[in-house]
């Protein structure tokens, strides 16, 4: 089964992953993104390694990740992702505004600042919708 | 694919249509160089793409983007800038990417690729299903103007935000700039991106609802930094202020127009327009009833200058005006309390304004009023040499004729009546 086809209008749930090595961070974010009923949130975690797993294991549709997980750094971690889920849209989820140029090199589908606010938040999520048929845009 | 690219430099513009025809995919149809230009060439002919420029005078090129895109949200925005620092903003104007300067041609090449989707032989885009809809460029594109509406309609979905902003806000601009909640008083903890962005919000509120003309704004808030640099800055800070509004004041909008900004506050009151309303009909209402538990209520609102921690220079003159309606007010009440008898409430109060200001001696003389009808012979003689030393050591001045008179009256009422009530 491959999770992330969506022909036409069908209206299968987007599905999106959080990876946030703050816990509560990653519980914010995930809590504000079961406000949206067509998206499915399948999975969280706050550590790098095992988030690594679940995600190739579930194949989400997109990302919601920090830039950084301690020493780690979510951008390597995201270029690496790429190449084995070149659907992935990732979404940086950070305090910082430091990658925000790095992100869009690497084709990030958005970058939001914490802390996040509905709105911004909705605002991706729209653009998600419109572009869940294509690459990106 | 038709592209427009925006910037005030012509070789920078040279240079990316160079490199534009030499990958051929894009046309570069428009070169111009003002976004002024731009958007006429736009309100003309369609363009699918644009490249713009961040840092030119007049408009730059991040509120060229915003307009751009509430008019045309099929449009591509691409930006080409020597500014690494806007990357968020261009994240939240949906731009497609970000380029610095100088271009390269194979960073370039990866902006096209993004822009110009792979036709429907390639693979990947054949494995997802979508093959049809990237089929042209300008198709891909238009999925831009995306709505922001939750479908579903889930009731609950409000309770679960960060922040519940209630639409009781009340605006503080006695001594700093605060939102608080109008029930509790409690300031709510903003962060504040940069000084400017709480300066910009406090300009926009020192006016009223009123349209500020955004040269003024630039002036006033950024005076010593070139224009395009300003305007720049202004952009940035409008940018971060709507967001931190939507956030805790969403009932507060920010408007512009015809190079104007005006922020409406959505029925939020602001103490010190309060302080000034209801002051100056006390004072010519001076026999309403309850006026003096109004005066008191009215006197707590002062919390220190009109956004006096920030020291802002257009604040100066208001700030100037409600520090003599205050102590105007303040009298009032003082002198309200020695004729009513309360003669510690008025000392208590009169002494903490002469501790502002040691010199006022519209405030001594009341004090020295008050201690003789309060039969204090102690109090009114010391409340007189001290001001007189302030008026003397730190100004080199006697104490007004009117002063030294009342005093002199005082002090002989106070001998006769305690010579009386001795005897």
């Amino acid at each position: 089964m491959k999770p992330s086809v969506f022909p036409g209008k069908g209206m299968k749930k987007l599905r999106i992953y959080v990876l946030d090595g703050d816990e509560d961070a990653c519980a914010i974010t995930a809590r504000m993104l079961t406000d949206y009923t067509d998206f499915e949130l399948v999975g969280r975690s706050s550590d790098p390694s095992l988030g690594l797993q679940e995600i190739m294991r579930l194949g989400p549709d997109a990302l919601f990740v920090e830039t950084k997980f301690g020493s780690v750094s979510g951008l390597a971690f995201c270029e690496k992702l790429r190449i084995d889920l070149p659907g992935l849209r990732v979404v940086y989820v950070t305090a910082t505004r430091e990658y925000a140029i790095e992100a869009f090199e690497q084709q990030a589908f958005d970058y939001l600042i914490k802390p996040l606010s509905s709105e911004r938040l909705a605002r991706t999520i729209g653009r998600l919708r419109h572009f869940r048929g294509n690459v990106r845009f | 694919m038709r592209a427009m690219l925006i910037d005030d430099e012509k070789p920078a513009l040279m240079h990316l249509e160079r490199l534009l025809r030499a990958d051929g995919r894009i046309e570069p149809a428009a070169l111009c160089m003002s976004a002024r230009e731009g958007l006429e060439r736009l309100a003309q002919e369609p363009f699918d793409a644009v490249f713009l420029d961040i840092g030119m005078p007049e408009m730059n090129g991040l509120e060229a983007a915003e307009y751009i895109q509430q008019a045309y949200p099929g449009i591509a925005i691409l930006f080409v800038t020597a500014y690494s620092e806007y990357a968020v903003e261009a994240f939240e104007l949906q731009a497609i990417d970000y380029l610095l300067k100088p271009i390269g041609a194979p960073r370039l090449r990866r902006t096209i690729d993004r822009l110009v989707p792979p036709g429907p032989e390639t693979s990947d885009a054949a494995d997802k299903g979508e093959a049809a809809s990237s089929g042209s460029a300008a198709g891909t594109v238009s999925g831009l103007s995306d709505s922001i509406e939750r479908t579903g309609g889930s009731p609950a979905s409000s309770q679960s935000a960060p922040s519940k902003p209630s639409s009781n806000l009340e605006i503080l601009m006695f001594r700093r700039l605060e939102l608080a909640d109008a029930q509790t008083g409690e300031p709510r903890p903003l962060k504040w991106r940069t000084a400017k962005v709480q300066e910009l919000l406090a300009y926009l509120l020192h006016p009223g609802e009123q349209w500020v003309r955004r040269d003024d704004l630039i002036e006033c808030i950024w005076p010593d930094v070139p224009m395009e640099k300003a305007s720049t800055h202004l952009h940035t800070s409008v940018y971060q202020l709507r967001k931190m509004l939507k956030e805790w004041a969403p009932q507060m909008k920010l408007e512009y127009r015809q190079e104007s900004y005006r922020l409406l506050r959505g029925g939020a009151a602001v103490d010190v327009e309060r302080f000034e309303r209801e002051g100056s009909s006390l004072l010519t209402l001076t026999d309403a009833p309850n006026r003096m538990p109004h005066l008191k209520r009215l006197l707590s609102l002062w919390r220190g200058g009109y956004l006096e921690h920030h020291d802002y220079e257009w604040a100066g003159a208001r700030a100037s005006e409600l520090k003599r309606l205050r102590v105007q007010l303040a009298l009032t009440l003082a002198d309200w309390e020695r004729q009513a008898g309360q003669y510690e409430e008025a000392v208590r109060l009169l002494s903490s304004l002469r501790e502002e200001d040691p010199f006022a001696e519209g405030v001594g003389r009341l004090l020295m009023r008050t201690y003789a009808d309060a039969g204090d012979q102690r109090g009114l003689r010391e409340s007189y040499q001290l001001l007189r030393e302030r008026l003397s050591e730190d100004l080199g001045v006697e104490p007004e004729q009117q002063t030294q008179q009342l005093y002199e009256r005082l002090q002989h009422e106070q001998n006769a009546g305690s010579g009386r009530k001795r005897s």
